[in-house]
């Protein structure tokens, strides 16, 4: 049993290591600021399969372009929002320039600094489905109608659909789109989502878990050989 | 609407614990009371929280969307109550204490933010009675 004992401990040592690093550090995530420590390194980035989107969506408004590469969103080559559901449309109000998601209006400034941020809570149609803007009001097209609102966005009216020009994507030229990939690429996955899968196996995929799951028995053998032994001794 | 500048922008951070992101927050104003739909993250998503403000005291505070999988108690009249008729200090926190709700700490948190950044955000504008 001795020799079980020790043999099991020298293989569990790798293990207790790798999981007592990976635990201290994970327990102190928001001091050490993990979730918002983005990884950079292009061979992390591609055992993730984190690549461009092929399909990005763009935007031109005032010469200047609105465009989302996965979940963030970029005036320009400025990120203004990540997590953000599907880019619609863009239209211009005088000096606002409303960016349509899905469930939620942006308002800029036409350097792209952030307004305000509108959604169901203030009255912004469900399921929206296009933009226009016509003669400083907002023309939104949505899933159970066409509302109008002015640029102060306080009050929504249904109408009848209107003859306009919705706003439609354009196709973004390659240049710009490669002068986002750094910023892009190194903002999707964080510092402790990688020490995450390390502490649970996950980074070697279901195999790495099985390998995490063999050692928790490993640890519980030794403890019980151990004990085993302790006793054995003692009596 | 309000339009933030450097010395808003400043106190509101100190409240949040960050900037406060936009140019504008809105409000609504009747009869001496303003209403604020405000947003703050509890651990990773936004709680959207509106807040009642009479005579410079909370009057109702009402969670409108919950996003988190965990802390959804703070919905609940039996935890918003606590922050009625509660007002401002000098210096920017709550004049009384709110009892936290066991795993539910970012989003008492978050709340409680909220619950100040009204209070205060009320104080910069002009009631009309």
């Amino acid at each position: 049993m001795y020799l079980w004992h020790r043999y099991m401990g020298l293989t569990a040592a790798v293990f207790v290591v790798i999981l007592a690093a990976t635990g201290l550090t994970l327990n102190h995530t928001e001091a050490l600021g993990l979730d918002s420590r983005m990884i950079n390194s292009s061979t992390l980035l591609d055992w993730y399969g984190i690549t461009l989107p092929k399909d990005p969506v763009g935007f031109t408004v005032a010469d200047h372009w609105i465009r989302q590469l996965g979940q963030q969103l970029y005036f320009d080559e400025q990120e203004i929002q990540d997590d953000t559901g599907r880019l619609i449309g863009v239209a211009r109000l005088d000096d606002i320039v409303v960016i349509a998601l899905q469930e939620q209006l942006l308002l800029t400034t036409l350097t792209g600094q952030l307004i305000e941020c509108l959604g169901s809570a203030e009255g912004v149609p469900a399921g929206m489905r296009a933009i226009a803007s016509n003669d400083n009001s907002l023309l939104v097209l949505a899933a159970h109608g066409t509302y109008i609102t002015d640029s102060d966005f306080m009050e929504w009216q249904e109408i009848s659909a209107p003859a306009v020009n919705w706003s439609g994507p354009t196709d973004i030229p390659a240049s710009l789109y490669q002068r986002l990939a750094p910023a892009y690429l190194g903002s999707v996955l964080s510092t402790e989502r990688v020490i995450l899968d390390i502490h649970s196996g996950r980074i070697l995929g279901p195999w790495g878990v099985y390998i995490m799951d063999i050692a928790a028995v490993l640890f519980i053998l030794l403890a019980a050989a151990g004990i085993w032994l302790w006793a054995k001794r003692y009596r | 609407m309000l339009w933030t500048d450097k010395e808003l922008n400043k106190d509101v951070e100190e409240i949040l614990g960050h900037k406060p992101g936009v140019l504008r927050i809105r409000y609504w104003q009747r009869d001496g009371k303003t209403v604020w739909i405000l947003e703050e993250p509890s651990k990773e998503q936004p709680i959207t929280t509106g807040i009642v403000i009479n005579n410079d005291r909370i009057e109702q505070v009402k969670v409108l969307i919950y996003r988190e999988s965990r802390g959804m108690e703070v919905r609940y009249p039996f935890f918003t109550d606590q922050y009625k008729d509660a007002g401002l200090q000098n210096d920017r926190q709550l004049d009384r204490t709110i009892d936290g709700i066991s795993g539910a700490t970012l989003s008492v948190r978050a709340l409680t933010k909220l619950v100040r950044l009204a209070l205060y955000l009320h104080h910069q504008i002009d009631v009309t009675p």
